[in-house]
């Protein structure tokens, strides 16, 4: 889609709004995301975004219900997103309830209870997915005690601490307008959007100001390995090296280098470890980026008697990398795959509202196909050649395991 | 939107909807046998055969599977089913006509080569240990040995001994059987045009049909007489392990075989006491508001010869009579006519959503085409499946609930070592 099909708007209070009408489906994606997670709350106030994430709809949902509505959430350390889908009959009614919803929130001392509750068992249903908890466990190896270290969903023990005041007063810091972004992407009137945005502006009041996130030091990400030994048929593995965030130069040739490496069929490391070795079912390596910071990560699970031989091989591979860079094949292959991939996720709006969210909270990131594909096509061979030698990929490096592994046997492992 | 169904002169059922405004092509091969259709000796064949489609076939090396992927930016994958496996890929329409070949080739003719049988063993054993890692896997492989005495009471892609003694003959013999034209449905949804269709059909015509006709008639009569039905004193299971990190439990009532407005009437029943969007369902009211329950749903699988409709929830270990008790009651209040017209109109309202979040990317219409495919063996088109919604009343609501009360479910009640203590 080019930029001529965006409608993009700054309303007086703030907040961000871009839009995408698709008049040829019978749905409208609904999303807001807005700057509130584990990141940016005081240390007595954590797990406060988590409850607002469900608090909030206290007394709504049930209207969104009987319009056979499809409501979802996500946490994230430093944005919760929201994003409702409904038949487009339902557009007008559906914006409506998401505004009410984030912006004039009932947030009833008596309900207060039921969704601490909720909260507190969702952090404790995580642990139950071993191979998520890795991801938060690598953040702590990498990044000690420093906010960017904090689990999105909370410790299921440190909800009881929360009372409504406290929970409040992050709802009245955070959920600010200018502190959040609203995408619609679908078959939507756009009178009904028109007069729903001006009525939020002259509603919804709030600081104009977006200087909620911290302005402290980037975070710095060390080397380290971290197990939890827990009984366990496989062992699961993330491992971390120090990314970039989305507005580095080098976020789009790491993007394509995560891709060689373990960006599905035909990476680098399924093919190894998976189609040769047989050591593992899944195997696949992303790129997670933050507003100041990012992690290039890899995860598996293995059997015990299976997963050195794995981490083995993984730091071979990167060792590889270093010393002879990547193949000019290899980097169109990649980049070829990540655009293709890239306009087939367009065709569901859910995805595409969820790109338009992203690029609308992380300045520079493309909201467009035609913008990214551009990123895309523009990295070299040489960029990612250079990316590798600025991002020591074998000497950075974080292990997170949990399951039959001690801490010893990765060390062990990753130096043999 | 235009929907049709074509059936070869072997056989090959074919479905398709011309999708023109999207981006992509999905086209599948759903092959019409699965788990329940291995003998004694092919457990887990169905599954292993599965992922042994990506290692090559006859025309197309693994490589240049691997390579048509990769250049093409396509997705391709495959599940396998108690009674059905999947393999299917989607792409951008100009790709169709290179990668449809591919795709068919895989189905028909794969490689089934011995070195690399040993490996994707390997790989499958992972995905065993992964599953066995899984609270919610482990407890629905416990409530399937309870509740099915045939293939279905075991693990769908075999116990690790199963898979270690699997011979490669088997998954051959396997494939020869059940991989035949007769036995399999094709689908294709997207922007394809109609001359790309008519070259990849003429391509499939020269597929014999299996030796013994049409045989996934005689499947489906072999299902419909196995898996007999437990004693009432072997229908609960507690495990208590440290995997279990906190309470769990799955109920499970087999059903006879539901046709017409029931088999829908059991989805919409689902969708009403708690689906996976669990907004505004009762169990979220009754059970997770009321902070008895953390999380609690309903899904109807449906198989030859019976279905089994199935609730799972998670809640502190010791609260699990009371939920059991909230979900008989929530049935009661069913049965008796006592539900809410709001309720149902709400339910009905959430699957017309999720069917037109189906219908808005070709994989996810391919999937629903063929799960409307299934139970009747016909084609229904999406209008009439929302017609076919809309036309339910309570009446078939007290009905099914009716059915589920007749009998105690099967229930598989989980928690950590500390609660087995308690007890």
């Amino acid at each position: 889609m080019e930029n001529s099909g965006l409608f993009l708007r700054r309303l007086t209070n703030g907040l961000s709004v871009i839009a995408m009408p698709q008049a040829d489906v019978e749905t409208v994606s609904v999303g807001l995301l807005t700057g509130a997670g584990a990141r940016l709350e005081e240390p007595w106030e954590l797990g406060s975004s988590r409850i607002l994430e469900y608090w909030i709809w206290d007394g709504l949902s049930t209207e969104l219900a009987d319009l056979g509505i499809h409501k979802k959430s996500a946490p994230n350390i430093e944005w919760t997103r929201y994003w409702v889908t409904a038949l487009a009959p339902y557009f007008a009614q559906t914006l409506r309830t998401l505004l009410q919803a984030v912006s004039a929130p009932g947030l009833q001392e008596r309900s207060f209870a039921a969704f601490r509750s909720l909260a507190a068992h969702q952090a404790a249903a995580r642990e139950n997915e071993p191979q998520a908890c890795t991801a938060d466990l690598l953040r702590q190896a990498m990044g000690g005690t420093q906010p960017i270290s904090r689990s999105a969903y909370g410790r299921s023990d440190g909800y009881g601490i929360l009372d409504p005041g406290t929970v409040r007063n992050v709802y009245e810091r955070l959920y600010q307008p200018a502190n959040c972004v609203l995408a619609i992407v679908g078959n939507y009137s756009e009178d009904h959007l028109e007069k729903l945005l001006d009525d939020c502006q002259n509603n919804w009041k709030g600081s104009t100001s977006s200087a909620c996130f911290p302005s402290e030091q980037a975070p710095l990400w060390t080397p380290g390995i971290i197990a939890k030994e827990r009984d366990a048929n496989q062992a699961y593995l993330t491992l971390g090296i120090p990314g970039v965030p989305y507005d580095d130069a080098d976020f789009f040739p790491l993007a394509v280098l995560v891709q060689i490496i373990g960006g599905g069929d035909g990476s680098r490391l399924y093919e190894e470890i998976r189609q040769r070795r047989g050591l593992v079912y899944q195997i696949r390596s992303s790129l997670t980026s933050f507003r100041d910071a990012g992690l290039m990560t890899i995860q598996l699970g293995s059997r015990k008697e299976s997963a050195l031989e794995a981490l083995e091989q993984i730091i071979l591979e990167l060792w590889r990398l270093e010393r002879d860079g990547v193949t000019e094949r290899e980097v169109q292959s990649a980049k070829n795959q990540l655009i293709k991939q890239m306009v087939m996720r367009s065709e569901s709006t859910v995805a595409r509202m969820n790109t338009l969210l992203t690029s609308g909270w992380y300045p520079k990131y493309p909201s467009t196909l035609e913008a990214m594909r551009r990123s895309i096509e523009g990295v070299t061979t040489g960029a990612v050649s250079e990316a590798i030698s600025r991002h020591a990929l074998t000497n950075s490096l974080g292990i997170a395991s949990i399951g039959p592994l001690a801490a010893s046997d990765l060390k062990a492992g990753a130096i043999h | 939107m235009e929907q049709r169904s074509v059936t070869l002169p072997n056989n090959l059922r074919v479905l398709l909807h011309r999708m023109p405004s999207m981006a992509t092509v999905s086209v599948c091969f759903y092959v019409l046998s699965g788990a329940r259709d291995e003998s004694p000796n092919q457990a887990g064949a169905a599954h292993m055969l599965e992922h042994m489609l990506f290692r090559g076939s006859e025309a197309f090396s693994e490589e240049d599977i691997r390579r048509a992927m990769r250049e093409t930016g396509s997705d391709m994958n495959a599940f396998t089913a108690w009674e059905g496996t999947c393999i299917y890929a989607r792409m951008l329409p100009e790709y169709f006509g290179s990668l449809f070949p591919v795709l068919a080739d895989m189905v028909r003719h794969p490689k089934l080569n011995a070195a690399d049988y040993e490996v994707e063993r390997s790989v499958v054993q992972e995905e065993l240990a992964r599953q066995l890692d899984e609270p919610r896997s482990v407890m629905l492989h416990e409530l399937h040995r309870l509740s099915f005495d045939d293939r279905i009471g075991g693990i769908l892609i075999g116990s690790k001994e199963q898979i270690r003694d699997l011979e490669l003959q088997e998954l051959r013999a396997f494939h020869r059987s059940h991989y035949v034209p007769d036995n399999t449905l094709v689908i294709i949804t997207g922007a394809y045009e109609e001359k790309q269709i008519d070259e990849a059909l003429t391509s499939l015509e020269d597929w014999r049909p299996g030796a013994d006709g049409l045989l996934s008639e005689a499947v489906r009569q072999k299902r419909s007489m196995g898996g007999s039905i437990a004693g009432p004193e072997k229908r609960t299971s507690k495990l208590m392990a440290p995997l279990f990190r906190k309470g769990a439990g799955i109920w499970g009532w087999r059903l006879p075989p539901l046709q017409g407005a029931d088999h829908y009437a059991a989805h919409l029943l689902c969708t009403l006491l708690g689906d996976d969007n669990t907004l505004g369902s009762r169990f979220e009211t009754v059970l997770v508001r009321a902070r008895i329950a953390e999380q609690a749903n309903a899904v109807y699988t449906s198989f030859s010869g019976g279905g089994m409709l199935k609730i799972y929830g998670t809640f502190p270990a010791e609260q699990e009579e009371k939920v059991q008790g909230i979900v008989m009651d929530e049935l009661r209040r069913l049965h008796e006519g006592k539900g809410n017209p709001g309720e149902l109109r709400r339910a009905k309202n959430k699957i017309k959503t999720q069917l037109a979040v189906d219908a808005s990317t070709t994989d996810s219409r391919m999937i629903s085409m063929a799960q409307a495919w299934l139970p009747g063996r016909e084609m229904v088109p999406l209008q009439e499946v929302l017609e076919r919604i809309d036309a339910l009343t309570d009446r078939q609501l007290t009905k099914l609930a009716g059915r589920l009360l007749a009998e105690p479910p099967f229930r598989v009640i989980a928690g950590p070592p500390e609660h087995a203590k308690l007890s």
